[in-house]
């Protein structure tokens, strides 16, 4: 029951409270891992910073152990963007096995000591490498999948060229209703919704993908570990009980959708985490693949279409999914595309998921996290609360229509 | 009586704007994205902390009155869930200094919280009861939060959010 637990109990949680919410909330091994880890090290200490000398270090720290020779860095400068990871871009020089000396610019990505979303880098590395070649990916050089040479798990890619929105826009919070413009918009459409439909057309047995775990089709298995997952978080991270998110959960699960195929889930597909070259239009980089499973495909196309990441045509009446193409259009193309079926049942159901997905997180992980000074933006996550609401409207809209 | 508060807040945007901004290396987009974040939420403080009160007080009284309407509904279910509601209403009775207004609040939403969980063990019909009335009801508490968060700018269609004033019903309150 919510009064189980409260706000002390999460701040510093016992083991007791964290077995009885893994055994009520059963999930994936690689989120639950993730998720106990998370609670376990949440009565730690508040991040306080990590500066260009330490980052150095913990890459410096993994370099030694993985490259053989003489090497340097230099350049590094921190990245923003986006809303969870730590990121400092840097240039090694070195020696690269079958290449020789080399000069590479590189990205390391770390979880802070706890993140708005606690993801898996294995994951992360297993993505970005199944898709090289496949849909503009950084190559993936190094992975420190539990903190090893860094104090939080972190990953090393390639360095991507490209902007997430047009220069002369003033960027929103994470790049939530980015508005690339007439032009631009109609130029990056067809790739966005190629790169898409390549994701959810490839065959997930061509790659070993280790950490994740396939769920059955012809099952609910897949829409339940999500809600399981995301109930969980709302247990663990809350800050106050909203009533009606316990009424969704009710629906949720009463009306979980059986699944027709595994697809690759990319789990964040919108405006705000893909890089683009200004001049030519290019797709240079899917990015932020930390939330991707293997599941339904209607998950993100729910995601990529949903309100909260879209803003209106020039028009004022047309809305447009992710900034890019009017909903239909962007379903249309997907469907020729990936030759893949849009299931308006399973979209409706994952709708919905996604609004209950987004309040646990604005609402529930946001508070936590800033409650706690968890991150090195917690100011950002501050910011993240207020996109919680609307999506919370649209499902009592719904809840209140239906039930 | 003077507001100190904010002026002081005012004090601090005018010194991250003005002493703050030109110092901050441009090279560096992680800072100067946190230093538009921070002038942006103490901007939003300001113009919400003459009604940090009257918000606690409208929550309450929302709890309160959905409670107040399921109170038959919990009584139903029996065992622990009656008994929190009891509880929590009782609480919600006692005459609350201002520091208590905030306990009750979170007491009333978890009872109510509690029946929408218990929920799923009736019979239909209380089900339905219960879970539509809670979603009937959220509607002015969702209206108040995004009154309250607007000025951040994610709203889709801000012209649909009622006025803070309105939201909050500021009119009643201060009764």
């Amino acid at each position: 029951m919510p009064w189980a637990v409260n706000d002390r109990g999460r701040d510093a949680p016992s083991e007791e409270l964290i077995e009885r919410i893994r055994r009520q909330f059963p999930t994936e091994r690689e989120v639950d891992d993730n998720l106990t880890r998370k609670m376990r090290r949440r009565a730690g200490p508040a991040f306080t910073g990590a500066g260009f000398n330490a980052m150095s270090g913990y890459v410096t720290a993994l370099l030694r152990d993985h490259i053989d020779g003489r090497f340097t860095i230099s350049e590094q400068r921190w990245l923003s963007g986006g809303a969870s990871k730590i990121q400092m871009a840097f240039t090694l020089d070195w020696s690269e096995p079958g290449v020789g000396p080399s000069r590479t610019r590189l990205v390391a990505r770390m979880e802070p000591a706890e993140s708005l979303n606690s993801t898996s880098r294995r994951r992360e590395c297993e993505l970005l490498s199944a898709f090289r070649g496949i849909v503009p990916v950084p190559r993936v050089y190094w992975v420190d999948p539990d903190g090893t040479w860094f104090p939080e798990p972190a990953l090393i890619y390639e360095f991507a060229p490209g902007i997430t929105k047009p220069r002369a826009m003033v960027g929103k919070v994470a790049g939530i209703g980015t508005n690339f413009g007439p032009e631009l918009r109609e130029r990056l459409k067809p790739q966005f919704v190629e790169h898409l439909a390549r994701i959810h057309a490839y065959d997930v047995g061509r790659s070993p993908f280790e950490a994740f775990d396939r769920p059955s089709v012809g099952t609910t298995q897949s829409a339940l570990w999500q809600l399981n997952r995301a109930r969980r978080i709302w247990e663990e991270d809350r800050g106050e009980d909203v009533p009606l998110l316990e009424v969704a959960a009710n629906w949720l699960e009463r009306n979980l959708p059986r699944l027709d195929r595994v697809s690759v889930v990319h789990g964040d597909y919108r405006s705000g985490n893909f890089l683009f070259d200004e001049d030519t239009a290019r797709i240079t980089a899917i990015l932020d693949w930390e939330r991707g499973y293997l599941g339904d495909r209607h998950r993100d196309l729910a995601w990529t279409t949903a309100e909260q990441y879209g803003h209106w045509h020039e028009d004022g009446r047309t809305f447009l999914a992710s900034g890019i193409a009017p909903v239909n259009e962007l379903l249309e193309r997907y469907e020729a595309a990936s030759g893949l079926r849009v299931d308006p049942a399973a979209l409706r159901y994952y709708r919905l998921f996604n609004c209950y997905q987004i309040v646990v997180t604005a609402l529930g992980s946001s508070y936590r996290v800033v409650h706690l000074g968890k991150t090195h933006q917690d100011i950002l996550i501050a910011w993240v609360e207020a996109a919680a609401y609307g999506a919370m409207e649209e499902l009592r809209d719904e809840m209140e229509r239906t039930v | 009586m003077a507001d100190r508060n904010e002026a002081a807040l005012g004090a601090a945007i005018k010194a991250l704007e003005q002493a703050v901004q030109p110092a901050v290396d441009r090279g560096d987009p992680l800072a100067g994205e946190q230093l538009r974040l921070v002038v942006g939420y103490l901007r939003l403080m300001s113009s919400r902390l003459v009604h940090l009160e009257e918000r606690a007080r409208f929550e309450f009284e929302h709890y309160r009155e959905l409670a107040l309407a399921l109170h038959d509904a919990a009584l139903s279910q029996g065992g622990e869930v009656a008994d929190r509601f009891d509880l929590a209403l009782a609480q919600a009775r006692e005459s609350m200094r201002p520091g208590d207004v905030r306990a009750a609040t979170a007491a009333l939403a978890g009872a109510v919280s509690g029946l929408a969980r218990a929920a799923v063990h009736a019979t239909p019909e209380q089900r339905r009861t219960i879970e539509h009335a809670i979603a009937k009801r959220s509607r002015r508490w969702i209206d108040a939060q995004r009154a309250w968060f607007a000025p951040l700018g994610f709203e889709l269609r801000p012209d649909q959010i009622p006025s803070l004033a309105d939201a909050l019903d500021i009119s009643r309150v201060r009764a």
